[in-house]
């Protein structure tokens, strides 16, 4: 009997130290604060995203599902950037890229990679780092209520009206139309990314569920950047993995035109 | 005895495994659809060169002086006002900006600040007054993927009559 005693009271404490790692675990998977991330960029950024190249990029668009975004403790950006990957010295010798770059698409929050813009406020922005020319972020101003849940298309493009000059454009469903002129801006676009960018550790949302990419269309004809046509490959997907979960939903090469990329993060 | 501990442990079982399913459920979502409407009309999209919306920015400065009392050419603020703002709020976007101190705030025309940007353009029309802020640091800035730019100075440009802040960034 006094054996059987001792037998339940070492029981009893497995049983109370399970009881212990069930809640802990329930608490750890989010069931009582909301979540925390890290971020393992060397900038302490989360990335999810997909990336082309082609040396002759002239333009690029693409269609965004436009969803209300929460910067939580930091910020985040839906977005396009066109890039100049190929290391140049005039594109920030300061820093540790050497890349020149114009990026259009939603912000909210206030950090490193994007306009001080309110954590709870969704905004258009577009943003450049030219060749000798330092880097600017423009704040194009809030999304309208009526936006969110529609598509809205944003690009970047030569301008064929001026040399060493990209349009950044946004264009909302109901026929909204902001943009800006990245000027004295000598880079020659090899690489274009699509994606999600997120900073902080906690309380980052986009939408109830993500948003998409589709339709993403190209031009490589340096002088008729009106001349292109629909992305087909699936180029190069980086993340995917917590807290920015992105991937391809339709890849390109077997759905052409109805291609699908998603992001979502972070709860 | 042996049949208690073993109900007692199968019990605690369930209810971990309970517990941990109900959250992964929580967590798991489901991928998001388009919107069902994407203009395929319009698309591509050639922008036009016109009708564009000017850019608003976001609340920063908050004006002292009432704006139906305004002339263009005046502000709705002071440059004390902006000294101060911007000595107590971090630059934008600059993830190094430390020991930072302001070397020039002005009010100027937009079309003077566009002179002061190394050709990059406010986006605003000419005679629209702005107040113009620059720092000097070291200010560094993100771009695409693993990408970090840096620059001794800073700039902040505000609508004079808003106190929004319209464009932020890095001069060499």
């Amino acid at each position: 009997m006094r054996g059987n005693l001792q037998t339940l009271r070492a029981y009893s404490s497995r049983i109370i130290y399970l009881l212990l790692l069930a809640a802990s675990a329930f608490f750890t998977v989010g069931g009582g604060s909301p979540p925390s991330y890290s971020c393992p960029d060397p900038s302490g950024h989360c990335y999810g995203l997909v990336n082309w190249k082609d040396p002759n990029f002239s333009a690029f668009q693409t269609i965004v599902k436009t969803v209300q975004l929460n910067a939580g403790n930091g910020a985040m950006n839906v977005e396009m950037w066109f890039v100049q990957a190929v290391t140049n010295p005039d594109c920030g010798s300061l820093g540790t890229g050497n890349v020149c770059w114009v990026e259009v698409g939603l912000s909210a929050g206030a950090d490193s990679g994007g306009c001080v813009i309110p954590t709870n406020e969704t905004h258009y922005f577009w943003a450049d780092n030219r060749p000798n020319g330092g880097f600017f972020c423009h704040d194009m101003g809030p999304v309208s209520p009526a936006e969110f849940g529609h598509n809205t298309i944003f690009g970047v493009s030569r301008d064929t009206d001026q040399p060493n000059s990209f349009r950044a454009f946004a264009l909302a469903q109901d026929g909204r139309l902001l943009q800006g002129v990245s000027t004295a801006n000598t880079m020659v676009p090899d690489t274009v990314q699509i994606g999600m960018e997120v900073t902080g550790n906690s309380g980052t949302q986009a939408g109830t569920d993500g948003t998409t990419f589709t339709l993403n269309w190209f031009s490589n004809n340096p002088n008729n950047p009106s001349d292109g046509q629909i992305e087909k490959t699936d180029g190069f997907t980086f993340g995917g993995f917590p807290p920015v979960r992105s991937g391809w939903t339709r890849p390109p090469s077997k759905w052409g035109s109805a291609g699908e990329f998603f992001v979502m993060c972070c709860g | 005895m042996k049949m208690a501990q073993t109900r007692c442990l199968k019990i605690v079982l369930v209810v971990v495994l309970s517990v941990i399913s109900q959250n992964c459920r929580g967590s798991r979502k489901q991928i998001p659809r388009p919107a069902a409407d994407p203009a395929p009309n319009q698309f591509p999209f050639q922008p036009p060169r016109s009708s564009t919306i000017l850019p608003l920015g976001s609340p920063a400065i908050r004006p002292t002086r009432p704006i139906e009392q305004l002339t263009a050419n005046a502000a709705a603020f002071t440059i004390e006002d902006v000294k101060q703002y911007v000595s107590t709020h971090r630059p934008a976007m600059s993830t190094g900006a430390q020991g930072y101190t302001i070397t020039r705030a002005e009010f100027l025309p937009s079309r003077q600040v566009n002179m002061l940007l190394n050709g990059a353009r406010t986006g605003v029309e000419d005679d629209r007054l702005l107040s113009y802020v620059e720092l000097r640091g070291t200010f560094s800035f993100t771009g695409p993927r693993g990408i970090t730019v840096s620059y001794p100075r800073a700039v902040e440009i505000f609508d004079a009559h808003t106190g929004n802040l319209l464009v932020a960034g890095g001069l060499p």
